[in-house]
């Protein structure tokens, strides 16, 4: 309540006369927990207050049709998977990767039902039912089935049936109910969701650890004016010295933003060759 | 068992009855009732089941042509995990599972177990009543075609447990069975007391006969019940049964008396005879020799003494001796009024108002000393029994062919066990009477073919002589 009165007065408090600007609109996928309206409604009001513009967030079901978003310029920025960024990186360039853990990388993890005895290796999933979490996700969908085929298994066939769940919480709900033997899970959201739904995460265990890879990051499209593209990173960045922003990156259970650079997605991207973009 | 049950109280088993038949109505209507609505909640649970079906199908039909199990699953599994909500399956084309709520139960991607699918396909349900198929126990089934325009694209298989059903019928009869558990005690209630009141005058019945048994038959009184049902009438034949009863003893008893009392007449009659006729011979031989006067003094006194002592005798015997004699006038009512006269000084002396009411008129066929000397007897005794400032009350009177001659004291009621053998000789003395003045009115009023009877009771002491006038 307190945090919400001072961003009330803040944005009261702004100088008076400026003309409405255009509302800068953020596109947002499960990379994160996307599912806590009263945090993004938070975290919207602080980018609005550092950006002096109106932000909106928009959400989709897919990873595709935010990078349909991204390419047909109706949101100027998103902070998508690294696996969708590296297919496009010829018209999106890296505004800021989170810091998870001090570090901008993450992994994937192999997930199963903790009384499910039979799923000890990835070996293990011959005629079991696989949850991925969306066709243009790293961790959820091109790091297991290139490590799969690096093992020498077919993931077109290893599997009775797999299916997408459109989210790495998804992925957890339908290992957890059976719904799926296993599934594959973006690490840090199964982390993240371990210190705020314990109880889900505790009927999974995790079974393996991928590699690191690069955080999924924000990027813009490459046609937005630079003075924009400056102004949201720094909003980005300033949250880890701010006592607003630093609450909000607690509840994402992240350590702030940082840079980044290309060279940190060189891993997404020779699987994704690998494998054949989608 | 059953003889347990025969020998049982009609106190208690009529209520039993009573109870027992009302329980087994309560609880038939009951079981009607309990069927009727189970029947419904199924049908209700049927409805809604198909209702909710009816609302998936549009939307699994695209989870199923898209391959999309996250969709389906998200649209089966709904938001709560209530046990008590239905199963849903989702089979595809293939009878493989599609996606399910209970995923850990029916594992996707396989064909569903036979225990659990039965006889598939079923038939689509029928419109009106809608009802579950039960292919396999314990569960209730309902499947809806999942179809597009394109054709057939799955099946969706709506499942509840029966427990859910049986909790749904309890759910729902519950609320009631308070007022049932009400209506079954007051119907109990009802059924016990109705019993009792029925069974009350046969209770009392049974109770008078017990008295019957162990009390004098005198001091009995039967309740009746004025009502015209088997238990009224009973109770009324048993009173006529009772008072008919009595009147056998009462005539039992006076039959007793009677032979008693003709015993000792014969008896007495036959020893006065014996003794008359020698004696007869005594005072003739005694008389001879006092006139031929040939013995000295002191013989004649010794005649005298023996003379004296026959008379005795002789007036002893001849008292005991009754007998009609024919030379006696006819009764006229100036004999009792002689008789009046005669005991009006005694009466006097004794502080005795006398109540005197002589009707008898004409000349009656009846031998006037005798009855003057009953008369005399009966009226001297009750003067003797009436306190100092009593009333003595005589009717003389004659109706119906008899002569009624009734005297009445307030004396001391005469105990029963006396009155019994009040007419024997000797039994009931007073300080002034010989002892047989009773008994020779007795036998005097049995010569004359008469009934002499007397009552006693704490208002009055009452002697009856009814003595039957001679046609003429």
């Amino acid at each position: 309540m307190l945090l919400l009165a001072l961003m009330l007065y803040s944005t009261l408090a702004c100088p008076e006369g400026r003309e409405v600007r255009e509302p800068l609109r953020i596109a947002l996928t499960p990379v994160f927990l996307d599912d806590r309206v009263d945090f993004l409604e938070h975290w919207r009001a602080y980018l609005e207050k550092h950006l002096r513009q109106p932000v909106r967030f928009i959400q989709r079901k897919t990873y595709r049709e935010v990078t349909w978003l991204l390419l047909r310029n109706e949101v100027g920025a998103a902070w998508i998977c690294g696996f969708p960024y590296v297919v496009n990186d010829k018209r999106l360039s890296l505004l800021a990767v989170p810091l998870y853990h001090g570090k901008p990388f993450y992994r994937s993890y192999l997930i199963t039902a903790r009384d499910n005895a039979s799923v000890n290796s990835w070996r293990d999933l011959e005629g079991k039912v696989f949850a991925f979490s969306d066709p243009d996700s790293n961790s959820g969908y091109l790091y297991p089935v290139y490590h799969l085929r690096r093992l020498g298994l077919d993931p077109a066939t290893l599997f009775r049936k797999s299916f997408f769940a459109w989210a790495h919480r998804n992925v957890v709900e339908a290992v957890a109910e059976g719904l799926a033997d296993a599934g594959a899970v973006d690490g840090y959201v199964w982390e993240s969701l371990r210190k705020q739904n314990p109880e889900l995460t505790g009927r999974t265990r995790v079974v393996s650890r991928s590699p690191e890879f690069g955080f999924p990051p924000f990027v813009v499209r490459r046609n937005l004016p630079d003075q924009e593209i400056e102004h949201l990173r720094s909003a980005l960045f300033s949250m880890q010295h701010d006592p607003v922003g630093r609450s909000l990156l607690d509840k994402l259970d992240l350590d702030g933003f940082t840079r980044g650079n290309d060279a940190l997605y060189g891993g997404i991207r020779q699987m994704a060759e690998e494998v054949g973009s989608p | 068992m059953i003889r347990w049950w025969q020998d049982l109280s009609f106190r208690f088993k009529l209520p039993l009855i009573l109870i027992g038949a009302s329980l087994f109505m309560a609880c038939t209507l009951s079981l009607v009732v309990a069927r009727y609505t189970f029947t419904n909640v199924r049908h209700e649970l049927a409805r809604q089941g198909l209702e909710l079906g009816t609302l998936m199908v549009p939307a699994l039909a695209p989870a199923i042509k898209h391959d999309d199990v996250w969709l389906a699953y998200t649209l089966l599994h709904g938001d709560d995990e209530n046990e008590n909500s239905a199963e849903f399956v989702l089979l595809d084309k293939n009878g493989t599972v599609f996606a399910s709520s209970q995923p850990r139960e029916y594992p996707l991607a396989l064909p569903l177990a036979a225990t659990v699918r039965g006889d598939l396909p079923l038939p689509a349900p029928a419109k009106g009543r809608i009802d579950f198929s039960e292919p396999s126990p314990g569960r209730l089934l309902l499947q809806l075609a999942v179809a597009t325009d394109q054709g057939n694209l799955g099946n969706l298989l709506i499942m509840y447990r029966k427990d859910l059903l049986w909790q749904r019928f309890w759910d729902s009869i519950h609320s009631g069975l308070p007022a049932v558990a009400m209506v079954l005690l007051v119907v109990s209630a009802l059924g016990w007391l109705g019993g009792r009141l029925m069974i009350r005058p046969l209770l009392e019945l049974n109770r008078t006969i017990s008295q019957a048994m162990e009390n004098p038959l005198e001091e009995l009184s039967v309740a009746t019940l004025p009502f015209d049902d088997e238990v009224g009438r009973l109770t009324r034949r048993f009173a006529e049964l009772v008072e008919r009863l009595k009147e056998k003893v009462r005539l039992e008893r006076q039959m007793i008396v009677s032979d008693r009392l003709a015993a000792a007449g014969r008896v007495t009659a036959g020893v006065a005879h014996e003794i008359n006729n020698p004696l007869g011979g005594m005072m003739v031989s005694l008389n001879t020799m006092k006139k031929l006067g040939t013995v000295d003094d002191d013989t004649r006194r010794t005649l005298d003494l023996l003379e004296r002592g026959l008379r005795q005798i002789q007036e002893t015997v001849s008292a005991l001796l009754v007998e009609v004699k024919p030379d006696s006038h006819p009764l006229v009512k100036e004999d009792f009024e002689d008789i009046h006269r005669l005991v009006a000084g005694e009466a006097r002396d004794a502080f005795v108002r006398i109540e005197w009411h002589n009707t008898v008129s004409g000349k009656l066929q009846l031998p006037s000393t005798l009855v003057r000397q009953v008369a005399m007897n009966l009226l001297l005794n009750a003067i003797h029994a009436t306190p100092r400032g009593g009333r003595l009350i005589v009717h003389c009177h004659c109706e119906e062919g008899v002569l009624l001659l009734e005297v009445t004291n307030n004396g001391a009621p005469i105990p029963q066990h006396i009155l019994e053998h009040l007419f024997e000789p000797y039994y009931f003395t007073h300080s002034e009477g010989t002892g047989l003045g009773l008994w020779i009115s007795y036998q005097i009023v049995q010569q004359l073919d008469g009934t002499i009877e007397v009552s006693s009771d704490e208002g009055e002491t009452r002697f009856v002589v009814t003595l039957p006038l001679e046609e003429t």
